[in-house]
């Protein structure tokens, strides 16, 4: 970017993210604008989009949003918006809002899974789901049914599918879109701090010198984020520096003082690398006495696999999968040792030319020495690391170590201060976990983490995957505040505060989300439920799950504002409410939660997502879901697994065995102790369709038009989850403050917000835990905080020795992905977003503002490439893989710019449905899809 | 980057007066007056058909003139050689007209992230302040009109010259 500091002072205010951008605007305009907007009501809410979490103004007038502009309060964006968050308002307005339930059906008016839709009333609507499900449950036991979940929930939504579906159907088959976006950043918290989510916070960039980007395109995915860095930058252009490592060129290089492009996969040498730099060349930048005090070293075994089908599992066996797909699939396995991971192998006990067996290990880990970490790191030299990672192959070699060292010296530097961000780069890859962790190893090292302006930052992606999706715990492993279905303890505090019985929760929590389209392939999934996302459209191997859903014994529901892919595969489709048009909260990357009310009343019959999830739990009874319930697999002893009948513990806790889980779940004393007031001045003036009914008079699940529940329905959901974090290090503020302040970073304690977790300075818990030692740190969470002991290769002690308060620093080795460029898919596909889209293209395809800006999904190449394979820019060509192919536009000169043997095709564009081509490969710890890395080749359409 | 403050303000729209609006004739020619002397007397305008990127136009008095609502012009000389009055010049691949940019209307002049018009610049004629503040550099920037089009907010325009 053409700029300096003197152009920079001397426009003015520009592009200072932190004042308002004051434009010379004629008078007369200012009074009429100021005459036009006088009866408009403003409120405060958060944006639907990004993981950013701006705060947002709506201007609401006769029942409709008619402006939005960026909170001037909100401490994330200062008043400042990007493009999609300019146009909240206007997606919900497009000309095919879905506006009744819809369902398959034949000429007689009965279901039909291969019927057209026509409109059903919501009586019959959950008529259909109430059958469907009870049919699943009767097919496979909790494990038939299944809800595709979502980080775009609210958290109150997320709250009320959970407990439906944990509690009342006793399934774990919920898991989040999430799941493809943060699960490789929660497992890097987990093993390495014992608790989710980042220990700083965005103040970092207005603190910080150094903002090292690996694997994320801020610039377009958190453009709110990147003013704050672009302004730090140009604040002090000399000190600050800036380094973009990406695998092809994109917008963020824009700003950068250097641009790393690397290999797929490699970025996980080049952390080693920067850690051999510290321990065996700079080993006077080692803050000792931090990492005897707060680190252990620990190692795992390698030969994982990756997250792909296993050779037993069904639809393997009756063949669904072609032979061509079956030579990545085989990788699952075994492989044979590559020369290019075969070095950082070696420590392992692997040598290039090797067959390695798989074995699933699941999340095992154990301690090592510092001197087995040291021997791990050996095979990094520059020589080694640039010879496999270098990923433009027209740069000189010599330029590209120069560019490594540099960068190794950056995070060396005494006295400068590093962060390092990423986003789905690092998450979204077969050993997303793995390099998660590598971050904090290099920040754990120079003492430069979890301080004001130094740490390895996880930026989200979705606007509530850390509110809801993980702090709530709508993932199949999880319950509410960092606690897990495994646990018997974990279970037994949320029986006993959802007053339900000991042993109704399901301890097997497997079915992840890609699991849940591979369960549906396999016959065991029957009925599935789309929340809040766009499963069909976002999954890699795309053909299979579409195949599986519409031509296999199943019922597909899908709740969306709008007809998209998912939809359209569904056998039942709910028109739902969207964001604004009802009561919400989401949590961001920083861990601000920040709440809003409705503003509107939802377009047609759509009702909320919690309205639904509520009205669904009146079609169940205890006698229905808590009599004993079969599961998948035996236990130990060779009996076949289940969940106890728990009716008679019920009918001791006072319930009478037809109840319904509304009743249980949902509608009781203690919801009802959160009362509605029109004079309350959080509920005054404000709509509440889901407690209070509307003046719609939409008919509801029993025909009737739907009065309201009566009660405080969101504040009663969310008081009620908040309350398992209060007290244990993830404490959120009442719901009352969350509407006069400009949301809140948890843990909130004694009414103050947590700016640096981990550090005694600022975070109480952390204070607490080193009232004795006087540390500096605390890493205090609780998850595997109990090790066994031994060296890189395996376990030699099994007594397992506490960790308490310390974090680890984790030996993972560079691999290859299972599928790599060859000589029949010769090129890299990439995939990812554009700034104008959000995801799927669902709501703001439909932005006519939008749709003009960027229309398509392109496939961004390089011209070499272009016109070696004949293809011309703007011409279509077809993008192929093992698993299929789309037909794109090619893209030689835009955003993104990538090297000779990678393309890049953003997957917003459902005419361009590239996650056909994509493999769901995943890693083997967190399930996250890798949808950065797949061989393709790319030929004239 | 701009000189001065007053530069940035003075370049663009809001400063201007009420003009009759011209229409932006083809490229590969800076004598419009030609345009007139030719075009009206031309019944074929063969340039209509074989302009790939169908922006050309014929305005009410029979002149050719290009219409950015959808595409751009890609200085692919094609309609050059049917042009029956031999009057087009390769070497003068530019386009005669005046682009402005609105920054009223343009939403990176009123805080919102938006660099939509950046993206077609193969001549990088469009310089952000920082992120913000985009400024079309009118000594780089060929009236291509590929800009137009994806601007969210319609803020730019090319104006032809009189």
């Amino acid at each position: 970017m053409a700029l300096n500091r003197r152009d920079f002072l001397k426009s003015a205010a520009a592009a200072s993210a932190a004042s308002a951008v004051g434009i010379a605007v004629p008078s007369s305009l200012q009074a009429s604008a100021t005459e036009a907007q006088k009866d408009w009501r403003w409120d405060k809410a958060a944006c639907r989009f990004c993981g950013t979490g701006c705060g947002i103004m709506l201007a609401t007038k006769g029942g409709k949003i008619v402006a939005v502009k960026g909170d001037p309060a909100a401490p994330v964006n200062r008043g400042l918006n990007c493009i999609k968050g300019y146009f909240n308002a206007k997606i919900m307005y497009g000309a095919d809002r879905l506006k009744q339930p819809l369902l398959r059906m034949n000429d007689k008016g009965e279901f039909d899974k291969q019927g057209q839709f026509k409109p059903v009333s919501w009586k019959r609507a959950f008529d259909e789901m109430e059958f469907h499900a009870k049919k699943a449950l009767k097919a496979s036991g909790p494990e038939g049914v299944a809800v595709f979940a979502s980080g775009q929930y609210t958290v109150m939504e997320g709250v009320a599918a959970q407990k439906m579906m944990k509690a009342g159907f006793r399934s774990n088959a919920i898991d989040p879109n999430a799941r493809h976006c943060m699960a490789s950043a929660v497992v890097g918290f987990y093993q390495t701090f014992g608790i989710d989510e980042p220990s700083g916070c965005y103040d970092d960039i207005e603190l910080t010198d150094t903002v090292i980007s690996w694997g994320a395109n801020m610039a377009e995915m958190h453009p709110i984020l990147w003013s704050r860095v672009t302004d730090r930058k140009l604040s002090d252009p000399e000190r600050v520096q800036v380094v973009n490592l990406s695998t092809y060129k994109h917008r963020t290089s824009d700003l950068a003082d250097m641009e790393i492009i690397f290999s797929p996969s490699t970025d996980l040498a080049m952390w080693n690398y920067v850690a051999r730099e510290i321990v065996y060349n700079h080993p006077e930048s080692i803050d000792w006495d931090f990492v005897k005090k707060h680190i252990v070293f620990a190692s795992q075994p390698v030969n994982i696999g990756y997250g792909m089908r296993g050779s037993d599992e069904k639809s393997i066996k009756d063949g669904k999968y072609t032979d061509l797909e079956m030579e990545t699939i085989s990788k699952e396995m075994a492989k044979v040792v590559s020369e290019k991971e075969g070095p950082a192998l070696e420590p392992f006990g692997y040598k290039a030319g090797d067959n390695m067996e798989m074995k699933p290990a699941g999340l095992k880990h154990w301690e090592i020495s510092f001197e087995e970490y040291k021997k791990f790191l050996e095979p990094y030299t520059v020589e080694y690391v640039a010879k496999i990672s270098k990923g433009d192959p027209d740069e000189d070699i010599e330029v590209f170590k120069k560019k490594l060292k540099k960068l190794a010296d950056l995070y060396i530097e005494k006295g400068r201060k590093v962060v390092s961000f990423w986003t789905m780069g690092m998450n979204q890859h077969t050993r997303g976990t793995w390099v998660n962790t590598l971050s904090y190893n290099v920040h754990f090292l120079l003492n430069k983490q979890a301080k004001p302006g130094e740490g390895a930052f996880s930026l989200t992606g979705q606007p509530s995957a850390c509110g809801t999706a993980r702090e709530v715990g709508t993932f199949c492993h999880r319950l509410p505040a960092d606690m897990m279905v495994k646990n018997p303890k974990h279970r037994k505090i949320c029986e006993n505060a959802w007053k339900i019985p000991e042993g109704t929760l399901n301890p097997v929590g497997n079915q992840h989300i890609m699991k849940i389209h591979r369960d549906i392939e396999d016959g065991v999934v029957k009925f599935a439920w789309v929340n809040v996302c766009n499963p069909y459209q976002d999954s890699a191997s795309a053909t299979h799950w579409i195949k599986a859903a519409r031509e296999m014994d199943n019922f597909i529901v899908c709740s969306d504002g709008y007809p998209g892919i998912s939809a359209k595969v569904s056998d039942l489709v709910l028109p739902t409410a969207m964001i604004y048009e009802k009561w919400g909260a989401y949590g961001n990357a920083e861990r601000r939660t920040q709440h809003w009310r409705q503003q509107v009343l939802p377009v047609g019959d759509s009702m909320s997502d919690t309205w639904q999830w509520l009205e669904f739990s009146k079609r169940f009874t205890i006698k229905d879901v808590w009599g004993e319930q079969p599961l998948r697999g035996k236990n130990k002893d060779g009996t076949p697994k289940k969940l106890p009948d728990v009716i008679a513990k019920a009918k001791a806790m006072g319930y009478k065995e037809d109840a319904t889980m509304f009743e249980v779940l949902f509608d009781h004393e203690r919801s009802r102790a959160f009362k509605l007031d029109p004079n309350d001045p959080i509920q005054k003036g404000y709509d509440n369709s889901e407690c209070l009914g509307d003046s719609r008079n939409v008919k509801g699940s029993d025909g009737e038009v739907f009065k309201g529940y009566g009660f405080f329905v969101q504040k009663y959901l969310f008081e009620e989850y908040a309350a398992f974090g209060r007290g244990h290090a993830h404490d959120l503020a009442p719901f009352d403050v969350y509407h006069k302040v400009r949301g809140l970073k948890w843990p909130v304690v004694d009414g103050k917000e947590t700016q640096w977790r981990f550090n005694a300075k600022y975070d109480p818990y952390a204070k607490k835990e080193t009232a004795e030692t006087g540390n500096s740190h605390a890493f205090y969470g609780g998850l595997a905080k109990k090790l066994a002991q031994g060296d890189l290769k395996g376990i030699k002690d099994k007594n397992k020795k506490s960790l308490k308060n310390k974090a680890k620093i984790f030996a993972r080795p560079y691999m290859d992905p299972p599928e790599m460029p060859d000589e029949n898919y010769d090129i890299w596909l990439c995939t990812g977003r554009v700034l104008e889209h959000w995801h799927s293209g669902t709501m703001t395809m439909r932005v006519p503002e939008l749709y003009r800006a960027v229309p398509e999904a392109l496939c961004y190449m390089h011209p070499k490439d272009a016109k070696d394979k004949g293809l011309k820019q703007g011409g279509l060509c077809w993008v192929e893989s093992r698993r299929g192919k789309v037909k794109a536009r090619v893209e030689t000169r835009g955003r993104n710019r990538p090297s000779r043997g990678l393309v890049f095709v953003p997957w917003f564009d459902e005419k361009v449905f590239i996650n056909k081509v994509c493999l769901d490969a995943t890693c083997p710890m967190s399930k996250q899809t890798d949808y950065k890395k797949c061989a393709v080749k790319i030929y004239k359409a | 980057m701009a000189k001065s403050r007053r530069d940035i303000f003075t370049s663009f729209s809001f400063t201007q007066g009420e003009d009759v609006e011209a229409k932006v004739r083809l490229p590969y020619c800076d004598d419009l007056s030609l345009f007139q002397k030719y075009c009206t007397q031309c019944t074929d305008k063969p340039c209509v058909d074989v302009c790939e990127q169908e922006i050309i136009k014929i305005d009410d008095s029979g002149v050719p003139y290009l219409a950015f609502d959808l595409q751009g012009c890609t200085f692919c000389d094609d309609c050059i050689e049917p042009c029956p009055e031999d009057f087009l010049d390769a070497t003068l691949p530019t386009i005669q007209g005046k682009i402005e940019l609105n920054i009223l209307k343009c939403f990176s002049w009123n805080q919102t992230m938006c660099f939509s018009c950046k993206d077609p610049c193969i001549d990088d004629a469009i310089s952000f302040i920082g992120l913000f503040r985009p400024k079309i550099d009118e000594e780089k920037c060929t009236n291509c009109g590929f800009c137009l089009k994806v601007c969210p907010a319609d803020a730019i325009t090319i104006k032809g010259l009189l």
